[in-house]
């Protein structure tokens, strides 16, 4: 491979990361990229700048360019190489600090990083190396910013695997203490982090002393590796330690000491550096919040958010053993403050009264995670808070919400004046709609209006106002048609009492009914046959006048004046919505003798045919049945789907929609695989094989014939909780890399409860004999008729799993497999050129002789058995093969391994050591 | 609390995005994965992600009328944290829009996202917001055509590695982390770690404050008019060695407004809780605090924001109003200002702005003035009265006039808010060396313990924002209410 230029580099790098997955795709999926990028790494043709950001692509794509942490540990053992040799000039000191940070993360995110990787301990005794030059004693401040990507790079293994600096925090605080540069912030979020994570175990393990935790001094915690997300601020409140007086004392020292100089450090370090010293407080019964009260000051004045947000965790977190009831109202009246402070930015004041809807109080009256307001939140006080037309939607929007609640919880007649403020707002926000106002402003308006019926639906005199501005607003604009509907449905949805939504399609249907039938019709008509629709859904509402409004249209229609599909089709659909929630003696007959007159004189034969099938399903269905037929997702609707088109869009949009299912129901099990029925041949009619016939038969077995492929049985179950029939199953199966060709889907007709769960059978074709990850995924249609997609559990197919038996001739005798067998191995000698490769494993004394163990893993494999001496040959497809030589030898069992595919011997070891375990 | 990755995106309306930037944090991540459990969603790659931004922020199928998934009245935003459908919904995605950027942080949630929690408990959140706002700032900050923009943003890679190389943000200024160069030099004791590069030359320190007035004014009795004014202190302090200590003083005179609502730059070592105590939100009281307002600070060595504050000042600077009537064909217009007493008359620039929205160009006005000039803009929608740099000595102007219009052509501005009678004068001013709180800094409110002695200068100024007078024959949009009178 040749080295690269920086430009072809440059552009390499972008295209990467416009589509990573893909660009692998296209560059093949083995190592060759990775390879390529490792090499040129190290070239010296490079420049520093091409080199950042290559490395940039190791920094945020680790685990598509290192697939395991086999890979991972090799990248970072050759990046730590690279590291090495690099002088200390200030030059490369930015190509350094990458290299430390992209090491750090490769090891951490393909699971490489642990006590028995090499890199890993490089690594950290590098880092902990760069670290110990405090005050730039050893290297000059030239080499500042690599010590601080170390500190950073510490920081965070320490962050990834909680505990692992847990017992040397007395080196590290000796470090946070003595440095003076800049760098100390490094070194105290490093000691912080490391003392609540150590304070943290120490108080989940329940055993062992503060003080030994405090003056550790030794090597690394290796095993907190498996710790990773143990430590959680969300188990704060189940943990607790009880440490000496002595002990607290010392505690203390050491926060007041990291307190007093917290100042010193950046906001977003401040920030870390209290929340991790208010958990180890929390936990550590003996030490009194009070700690922090020398802080509270300086917080509560901050005009930065991380600092204000601190302040607010602390609150939240100690409450009244650290803010007194002064402190509290002070704090709320400044959150209220700083949400309408004019020099802050609309997203932060936003944030602010979120802030102020889940306010932490001293004693909390809610649960904390629902919406709600702080009992000194009075209108008094919020009345700052009141929106404007000047402000952005969103921050309207918020200042609305909140207020709404102020006045809906609070009484008085600074309430009520305040209900009536508000609705004077939502009504001038009406104004642009009328008028030239785009889409935001109705959609503003619509959402001022929902929140205004959600909060104060229950007055009929304001709702009976809005009311009256909607429908103003739908004779200025009938284009408005889907925006009252989905407020008809919204409000539906949130209101105890449906009275609005119901009267407002009253007054809506008023409205539309009385219209002038003139030209040009297609338009507003539309929208009027699209909101009368809506309407005939409400049984609170006469459809009378509706009815003759239809009546007028059919005759216009008979008369040759209109009717064209689309408006037969609105029309139709009124009346399905009427057949469906209106009881039929009301306006039965009314209905039959209008879809009698559509069926016999709409010009449109398709609307005639289908008024003609309602008139039928009328005149011949008791009410319940009609109901039942025509409800969304009965089972009727999927058989009459085609008629239905029309009718209900969003109901056909929700047949022929792919819903996501809303959990998963379906369960690809194994089946263990049949054990191929080998019938002994007799040893009479085993036969010596010559010379000649074994060559030919190993050449057989080794040349490239057509590719085999795997079979894998799996039952498919059902694990919903009431079993119910799926039709139409598809299984679809997507490839987690090109190891393999597609898998074709597979189709189950149905899957019902009463049968026996069908069994299925996976074809494989493997491009490469390595173990894969199947992505499975089934759409399948319930008895409703609606469609679902559900992921189910990822496929594995295992190592073993891609084992096939050797095709040997059976009647053989026993010398002649043997012989065969030493011909393959001989075959499969490593040359150097081609891809055979000889390894060797050692299984240690297992408790299992050999024999059983063969027996049980490899019976089918085994080609010849001589003392002690176990022959195996496995095929691996395509066509690929492993030979084993397994035999006991000193306690310990020796096997050799053959193969003429090296890549696969990292699976093969793997899988070997398994097999004792 | 730390970042699952982070995006600058370039959005013009009708075109669809570009990821100008995105990192992502693996490591960070791979924690994520560990504390959201079941409810994990993985961050997609850039165009996926891209695609369902702009479909959450409702920037997509603009030509359509009605959306559900995009208007429906349910959908109601009140924060800028928006849940992005990605196969699940990866949340919370911060976003921030701003002259056709759009700028996206996802922080780390140490917990399950189902049911989600709220927003104050996530501490990665304001980690979020300090580092978009320091990015918002920095890319906002002197940059004026494509080409610079493309250096900054070329610039960030190297930024984002020192500001948060890990996903933990280190630091959120980075303008400040442009210039970081190592000295050497012999510590006594911890230093600031924004204090990071030293300055050479002659020792000066500058303040200056600045004030805003907004004011919306209707001359109506049952509408209270409303002004309020909010400022700024801004500091430059260009001195040797590492560790100097600056405090600053802001004096008011006997009858000045007190200072409301404090925000202090992070920098400020120390606050007396007295300058707290005074919040807009409370009802005035002759007991407040009066200053002088000490903010003792280590400067950091670039230009940066002190502190802000508001106030409530008894009086308006220009007290005005507008009467505007439709009679016929044409406007009749009348315009009153009036300079408070008490104001100091001498103006850098004022002028009365007075638009005309939804109508058809000026064809013709006939007008008398009692000082200063009126002309009409190039586009003909809006007269420029320009007062000049000093009201007369009777203090008090007037215009009146009357106009007519051409017809409504395309070019002409339109507003929703001004339809009918509905109309605003706008008054633009600067005053210098004035403040309507009376705040200032002088010499000898500047102390400075380093080597050497600093020339110390101090300015402050007075400028008009959002200062509307509105005609007050017309309904005119109330921005200010207040439950008791």
């Amino acid at each position: 491979m040749s080295v690269r230029s920086g430009e072809s580099w440059a552009q390499l790098i972008t295209t990467f990361r416009a589509g990573p997955t893909a660009f692998l795709l296209a560059h093949g999926s083995d190592d060759t990229f990775l390879a390529e990028l490792l090499q040129d790494l190290s070239s010296e043709r490079i420049s520093e700048q091409t080199k950042v950001s290559m490395l940039t692509l190791l920094l945020e794509f680790p685990t598509l360019l290192c697939p395991d942490p086999e890979v991972g540990e090799q990248v970072a053992g050759s990046l730590l190489a690279n590291f090495a040799p690099l002088p200390r000039s200030p030059k490369l000191s930015w190509l350094r600090c990458h290299l430390l940070v992209v090491v750090g993360t490769v090891l951490i995110s393909t699971e490489a990083f642990g006590e028995g990787s090499q890199a890993s301990r490089d690594y950290l005794s590098l880092l902990l190396h760069l670290a110990s030059d405090l005050n730039d004693q050893r290297q000059g401040p030239g080499d500042r910013g690599v010590r601080v990507a170390a500190c950073e790079s510490l920081r965070e293994l320490e962050c990834c695997y909680p505990g692992l600096f847990s017992r040397r925090l007395d080196s590290l605080h000796s470090m946070q203490q003595q440095e003076l540069t800049p760098v100390h912030q490094g070194y105290t979020l490093l000691y912080s982090l490391a003392l609540r994570n150590a304070v943290l175990l120490l108080a989940r393990r329940g055993e062992g002393a503060l003080s030994e935790l405090l003056a550790g001094n030794e090597g690394l915690a290796w095993e907190a590796v498996g710790n990773a997300g143990a430590v959680s601020p969300a188990c704060l409140d189940h943990l607790l330690l009880l440490p000496t007086p002595s002990e607290t004392k010392e505690l203390k020292s050491v926060l007041s000491q990291l307190l007093d100089g917290s100042y010193l450090l950046t906001p977003p370090a401040q920030s870390q550096l209290l929340w991790h010293l208010a958990q180890v407080v929390c936990v550590i019964r003996t030490q009194s919040p009070a700690i922090f009260k020398a802080q509270l000051v300086r917080l509560f004045g901050t005009a930065h958010v991380a600092l204000l947000h601190a302040s607010l965790q602390l609150k939240g977190l100690f409450t009244d053993s650290l803010f007194t009831a002064e402190d509290e109202a002070f704090l709320l009246r400044r959150l209220v403050g700083m949400a309408q402070h004019p020099s802050l930015p609309s997203p932060l004041k936003l944030f602010y009264l979120d802030c102020l809807l889940h306010f932490p109080e001293n004693r909390p009256l809610g649960s904390g995670s629902e919406e709600g307001l702080p009992v000194l939140l009075t209108p008094r006080l919020a009345s700052c808070l009141f929106p404007s037309l000047f402000n952005d939607p969103g921050t309207m929007l918020a200042r609305l919400n909140l207020l709404s609640l102020v006045c809906l919880e609070n009484q008085g007649p600074e309430a009520e004046r305040g209900v009536g403020y508000i609705f004077e707002h939502v009504l001038a926000l009406a104004d642009p709609v009328a008028g030239k106002g785009g889409r935001e402003a109705t959609g503003l308006f619509f959402r001022a209006a929902y929140l205004f019926a959600r909060y104060f639906g229950s007055r009929p005199q304001l709702m009976g106002e809005l009311t009256g501005t909607l429908v103003r607003l739908y004779r200025q604009r009938c284009s408005l048609a889907p925006n009252l509907i989905n407020l008809l449905n919204e409000t539906q949805l949130v209101l105890d009492d449906p009275a609005w939504p119901t009267s407002l399609s009253k007054a809506l249907q008023e409205l539309t009914v009385g219209m002038p039938l003139l030209p040009p019709w297609e338009q507003e008509l539309g929208w009027h046959l699209k909101l009368l629709a809506r309407v005939a859904k409400e049984s609170g509402v006469p459809q009378g006048s509706t009815l003759g409004f239809l009546q007028r249209l059919v005759r216009l229609a008979g008369a040759g004046q209109l009717g064209d599909w689309y408006i037969g089709q609105a029309l139709l659909s009124i009346c399905r919505n009427l057949l469906q929630h209106q009881p039929p003696p009301a306006m039965g007959c009314q209905l039959a003798e209008l879809l009698q007159d559509v069926s016999l004189n709409y010009p449109d034969v398709d609307v005639q045919d289908r008024a003609r099938f309602y008139y039928t399903l009328l005149s011949c269905l008791s009410g319940d049945k009609l109901g039942a037929v025509l409800a969304p997702g009965g089972r009727l609707k999927a058989r009459t789907l085609s008629s239905s088109i029309m009718a209900d869009s969003e109901n056909f949009a929700a047949t022929l929609t792919v819903h996501p299912a809303p959990q998963p129901l379906l369960l690809l099990q194994r089946e263990a695989p049949a054990k191929p029925t080998l019938v002994p041949v007799p040893a009479s009619q085993l036969c010596p094989a010559d010379a000649q016939e074994v060559k030919d038969c190993c050449r057989r077995l080794l040349e490239l014939h057509s590719p085999a492929r795997l079979s894998l049985t799996y039952r498919l179950l059902h694990t919903g909780s009431s079993p119910e029939r799926l039709f139409c199953l598809l299984l679809r199966f997507e490839r987690s890399n090109n190891f393999y060709e597609p898998v074709p889907d597979v189709c189950v007709p149905c899957l019902s409860a009463t049968h026996p769960s069908p069994i299925l059978t996976l074809h494989l074709q493997p491009c490469c004999p390595y173990p894969t990850e199947l992505a499975v995924s089934a759409l399948y249609t319930t008895q409703t008729g609606l469609t679902y997609c559900s992921q189910l559990e990822p496929l594995q197919v295992a190592f073993p799993d891609i084992f096939l038996p050797l095709a040997l001739p059976m009647n053989w005798d026993c010398e002649s497999r043997h012989h065969l067998f030493d011909t393959l191995w001989s075959s499969l000698c490593p040359d150097g050129s081609g891809d055979c490769a000889e390894s060797l494993f050692c299984w240690p004394t297992t408790q299992q002789p050999l024999g059983v163990l063969v027996q049980a893993h490899f019976a089918s494999y085994l080609v010849a058995e001589e003392l002690g001496t176990y022959k195996i040959a496995i095929a691996l497809p395509p066509h690929y093969h492993v030979l084993l030589q397994a035999q006991g030898t000193q306690g310990a069992v020796r096997v050799t391994i053959r193969t003429d595919n090296w890549k696969v011997l990292p699976h093969l070891s793997a899988y070997l050591r398994k097999v004792v375990e | 609390m730390a970042l699952r990755g982070v995006w600058l995106i370039s959005y013009e309306q009708g075109a669809c995005g570009t990821v100008l930037f995105s990192r992502r944090y693996p490591t960070v991540e791979k924690r994520a994965k560990a504390f959201n459990g079941a409810s994990y969603v993985t961050v997609p790659e850039d165009g996926v992600f891209l695609k369902a931004l702009l479909f959450e922020l409702k920037l997509t199928d603009r030509d359509k009328n009605f959306v559900e998934y995009r208007d429906s009245c349910s959908r109601i935003n009140k924060t800028s944290v928006y849940a992005l459908p990605t196969g699940g919904d990866l949340w919370p995605v911060l976003a921030f829009q701003k002259s056709g950027l759009i700028y996206v942080c996802l922080p780390l949630v140490e917990q399950s996202l189902k049911p989600r929690p709220p927003l104050i408990s996530i501490s990665g959140i304001s980690q979020a917001f300090a580092l978009l706002s320091g990015l918002l700032v920095f890319i906002n900050s002197s940059q004026k055509n494509e080409a610079e923009m493309s250096a900054k943003v070329g610039q960030l890679p190297s930024l984002l590695m020192q500001a948060c190389p890990l996903g933990t943000p280190l630091d959120t200024d980075l303008n400040g982390l442009l210039d970081n160069i190592h000295v050497s030099t012999n510590h006594m004791q911890k230093q600031p770690v924004w204090r990071i590069s030293t300055y050479k030359g002659k020792p000066q320190v500058n303040v200056c404050i600045t004030e805003k007035v907004k004011s919306m004014q209707y001359d109506k009795r049952d509408v209270a008019d409303m002004w309020q004014v909010y400022g700024t202190v801004t500091c430059k302090c260009d001195l040797e060695g590492a560790t100097s200590n600056v405090t600053v003083s802001l004096n008011l005179p006997a009858n000045g407004s007190p200072l409301q609502d404090i925000l202090v730059h992070p920098c400020v070592t120390s606050l007396d809780s007295a300058i707290l105590t005074s919040c807009s939100v409370d009802v005035m009281d002759d007991s407040a605090f009066s200053g002088p307002y000490k903010l003792p600070f280590t400067p950091p060595s670039d230009l940066f924001n002190l502190c802000y504050y508001t106030s409530q000042v008894p009086i308006p600077p220009i007290l005005g109003f507008y009467q505007l009537k439709e009679e016929e064909l044409q406007l009749k217009l009348t315009v009153n200002l009036k300079l408070h007493e008490s104001v100091k008359n001498a103006f850098e620039y004022c002028e009365a702005r007075i638009p005309f929205f939804n109508r058809g160009p000026v064809a013709h006005l006939e007008y008398k003035v009692s000082y200063g000039q009126l002309d009409v803009s190039r586009e003909k929608s809006l007269l420029v009265w320009v007062i000049g740099q000093k009201f007369p000595k009777s203090l008090e102007i007037s215009l009146t006039g009357t106009v007519t219009f051409g017809s409504m052509s395309k070019e002409q501005p339109v507003d929703p808010i001004c339809s009918g009678s509905t109309a605003y004068v706008k008054l633009y001013f600067r005053i210098p060396d004035y403040t309507l709180t009376g705040c200032y800094a002088d010499q000898h409110s500047v102390q400075v313990f380093s080597s050497g002695k600093p020339k110390i200068s101090t300015s402050r100024e007075l400028i008009s924002s959002d200062y509307y007078i509105w005609n007050s024959k017309a309904p005119a949009p109330v921005v200010y209410r207040t439950l008791f009178f």
